[in-house]
């Protein structure tokens, strides 16, 4: 019994050993693409999202809210979803003065590894629930409801948000006002 | 038995999809276009030939009695090297059926192949059975994908370029003037739906030839 358990330990420490090491090279071989290709899709989304292209300033997140100077907020948000974390973007308008939020532009998910087809919502913006945001005061954001079979990504993306409409009203930086 | 009947045997005759009906969850959930069910053929394909070889590689050192955790082990490394590989080269098709290239852990047709063959043959029979059970998987997805998306949008080969880059964007082919046709063929009922039917043609075939052989001998 005691040479059995010892078989075993052996073998599988030593593939663990093996699979780590394939592991490790796989890694590091793509780390660099992978996160290049997560960049560019974030940057395709943040170009939808402002309707065009990205203004001529430069990139200049405080605390994950970039002031865009011209009326617009865009801010990052990361919520724990059902089956890991989901990342989103989204802008909001700001009429008047920067601590009065106006309304919300838009929300886009970079990021999510939610159930396919009952969370598919989640990849088309411009239709459903997320199109749904759009134009609506940040302060009804928690008032929606969730879709039906996602409610815990909904009510993630909803929470995600309010916490993060929530800090752009306290980062003025970035510009001369 | 010669390579090329091992081959043959685990492509049709023992076919996990229609004839061991193995790894349905991912064959009805990504077959929803070409592209969809080519990119699962190959993550499949590269997982099963990965696995199964070192399986077969390491058959002598894995004890009997701890084989199914070694074997899951070794799977779950393939596959998430063939993700990581994914994200890095197909990353619009990874953002689409990323998931479903993950599940490909739980595949028991992989599994199964490991457990009842590869773990009991040298590398090269495990080669040609790992290529042919890929390959008969690989044909039950394409079949489905190819009837669904042309009867969902009455094309074929949409966003061919996800897989093959900006070149393929051309091998689009379209049956009339715009998109249209049967929307349920793309859900999940419609999945059911067009996978039951082939697989009662599938099996019709079969006993066809089943009988003509019988003749023949």
């Amino acid at each position: 019994m005691a040479e059995r358990r010892l078989q075993s330990v052996a073998a599988l420490t030593s593939i663990a050993l093996v699979c780590g090491v394939l592991l490790a090279g796989t890694q590091a071989l793509t780390a660099q693409k992978v996160s290049a290709n997560h960049t560019q899709h974030a940057q395709r989304e943040l170009r939808a999202l402002l309707g065009g292209s990205l203004p001529a300033v430069p990139e200049f997140w405080v605390d994950d809210v970039w002031h865009l100077c011209n009326g617009s907020v865009v801010a990052r948000a990361q919520a724990a979803g059902y089956a890991g974390p989901i990342e989103l973007l989204f802008a909001l308008s700001t009429p008047g003065s920067a601590r009065i939020p106006g309304k919300l532009h838009g929300v886009r998910i970079t990021r999510h590894q939610e159930t396919p087809g009952i969370a598919d919502f989640l990849n088309t913006p411009d239709i459903g629930w997320l199109a749904a945001l759009v134009d609506t005061d940040p302060a009804d954001v928690a008032l929606f409801d969730a879709v039906t079979g996602a409610t815990i990504t909904s009510e993630a993306i909803q929470a995600a948000l309010v916490e993060a409409i929530s800090r752009t009203s306290h980062v003025t930086v970035g510009c001369e006002t | 038995m010669s390579l090329a009947t091992t081959f043959t045997e685990s492509a049709f005759r023992a076919n996990p999809a229609w004839s061991q009906l193995l790894g349905l969850c991912p064959l009805l959930a990504v077959s929803n276009s070409v592209v969809n069910a080519l990119g699962l053929a190959l993550a499949s394909g590269f997982v099963a030939v990965g696995a199964n070889v070192s399986i077969s590689a390491a058959r002598r050192l894995i004890p009997e009695f701890a084989r199914l955790p070694c074997f899951v082990l070794i799977i779950a490394t393939f596959t998430t090297c063939a993700v990581l590989l994914m994200e890095a080269f197909a990353f619009e098709l990874y953002l689409r059926v990323s998931l479903f290239v993950q599940i490909i852990v739980t595949n028991c047709m992989i599994l199964g192949r490991a457990e009842a063959f590869a773990s009991k043959h040298g590398i090269a029979q495990t080669v040609s059975d790992a290529l042919g059970t890929a390959s008969g998987f690989a044909i039950a997805l394409l079949v489905l994908g190819a009837t669904r998306e042309l009867l969902a949008t009455g094309g074929l080969f949409a966003r061919m370029d996800l897989l093959f880059g900006p070149a393929a964007h051309s091998w689009h082919w379209q049956l009339g003037a715009t998109p249209d046709g049967l929307l349920l063929a793309a859900l999940p009922p419609g999945a059911f739906l067009v996978a039951g039917l082939l697989l009662a043609c599938a099996k019709v075939l079969l006993r066809r030839f089943a009988a003509r052989e019988q003749r023949v001998e």
